[in-house]
């Protein structure tokens, strides 16, 4: 009697109703190469059971704990929430040329007269809500590295993955243009790119290629206007 | 109801935990993978059905999670190929040996599809139905894919690994 892996495996997990487990069973009892492959089966199953059995019964961190409730919680190194528009950074652009940390923010092309300092400072600015509560046009002031930062918002776009808005950070010569949207921990930075102030109109238009092609992976539409704009701040962005 | 959610998931952890394992791994990779579940779980609360298995729609969270945070950190050529990556399998399956024995290094070795069903069915104890819920794919993939896993970790087993395997069983 032939009878195939899958039938015989459902037998051992239960997976068969009675009549169907009765009729493997006797099938067992009168061929020994079917009662070997039932076996191995259970067998399977059980040493796979045992061999993760230990984990179940460890302490659980106390930073996954925080976690489940809602707490602060830092973002994770290799498995942080990444929504899915920081995905198309990596599929889309790196074929520009440029450098793609596995670290949001994802996108840092050091090409213009930025110093990798002024580049770092802005890619380790965590926004706060101040983000969110300026309007387009405005300043706001980003404290990092123990100094401060005055970025100005440029737009703001809806997305397929929620609203994106985009800024611009000067200091002396150098600037640079970015992109930051709104997820489960707040304002994140996607891309950052070296624009140059004055005089680097080749960077800057780089730049604003490099975050045009990352939007239209998002699937954004025009920019909001400041009507829309303000309701999306009055409401916090939810 | 967050709240209640919230203790829902805590409760969960230890199952959780063990489930990242099997997907990621390394034990940091693992803790990272629950983490994220846990916030994208609660910021998706209103997707959970009342009613439905809270286990399972954490599962089918964290494997989409794991599924697309592995394809973003791989180069694009090698999604395709990606399980057979020699470097990051061989350390993957070299810890789970130290850690767990011979039977989570065969587990280890799996292509990612068979780690999932196999770890949803013989350790979290999830039903054939249940399992292909959590993976999106016909019940009849999920025969298929534990019937191959289920083959291989025998053969490893048998392959001269006896005592390993007498040692995690008892």
């Amino acid at each position: 009697m032939n009878v195939d892996d899958e039938m015989l495996m459902a037998a051992v997990d239960g997976e068969l109703d009675a009549a169907q487990t009765a009729e493997i069973m006797a099938l067992a009892q009168s061929d020994p190469a079917i009662a070997a492959r039932l076996a191995r089966f259970q067998r399977s199953r059980d040493a796979v059971a045992a061999a993760f059995a230990p984990l179940r019964e460890a302490p659980v961190p106390g930073r996954l704990v925080a976690a489940a409730r809602g707490e602060s919680a830092r973002p994770s190194r290799s498995f942080a929430v990444t929504p899915r528009w920081a995905m198309p950074i990596a599929a889309g652009l790196v074929g520009v040329g440029v450098a793609l940390g596995l670290l949001l923010p994802a996108l840092i092309a050091p090409v213009g007269p930025e110093s990798p300092a002024f580049l770092a400072s802005v890619a380790s600015v965590a926004w706060g809500p101040e983000l969110g509560d300026t309007p387009t046009g405005g300043e706001l002031s980003v404290p990092t590295d123990g100094r401060v930062l005055v970025a100005r918002v440029t737009a703001t776009y809806p997305t397929e993955e929620g609203d994106c808005r985009t800024f611009s950070v000067t200091e002396g010569q150098g600037r640079v243009d970015g992109m930051a949207c709104v997820g489960g921990f707040g304002w994140q930075t996607v891309a950052l790119l070296p624009a140059g102030a004055d005089g680097y109109a080749a960077a800057s238009a780089a730049a604003t290629g490099a975050i045009d092609a990352l939007l239209d992976s998002l699937g954004a539409e025009a920019p909001r206007t400041a009507e829309d704009e303000a309701a999306r701040i009055a409401d916090g962005w939810r | 109801m967050a709240s209640d959610l919230g203790q829902s998931i805590v409760d969960l952890l230890p199952r959780l935990r063990v489930f990242a394992r099997g997907l990621a791994r390394a034990p940091a990779d693992a803790d990272d993978l629950v983490q994220a579940t846990c916030v994208k779980a609660l910021a998706a609360a209103k997707s959970f059905t009342p009613g439905t298995r809270v286990d399972s729609w954490l599962f089918r969270i964290m494997r989409n999670h794991f599924i697309d945070t592995y394809r973003k950190n791989r180069p694009v050529s090698a999604i395709d190929e990606a399980e057979d990556v020699v470097g990051e399998d061989g350390r993957a399956v070299l810890q789970a040996r130290l850690e767990l024995g011979e039977v989570a290094a065969a587990v280890a070795r799996l292509p990612e599809e068979q780690r999932s069903v196999l770890m949803l069915i013989c350790v979290e104890g999830l039903s054939y139905r249940e399992a292909s819920e959590v993976l999106g794919v016909p019940i009849g993939t999920v025969m298929s894919r534990l019937s191959r896993a289920r083959l291989a970790v025998s053969a490893a087993v048998e392959s001269g690994l006896g005592p390993a395997i007498a040692e995690v069983r008892k």
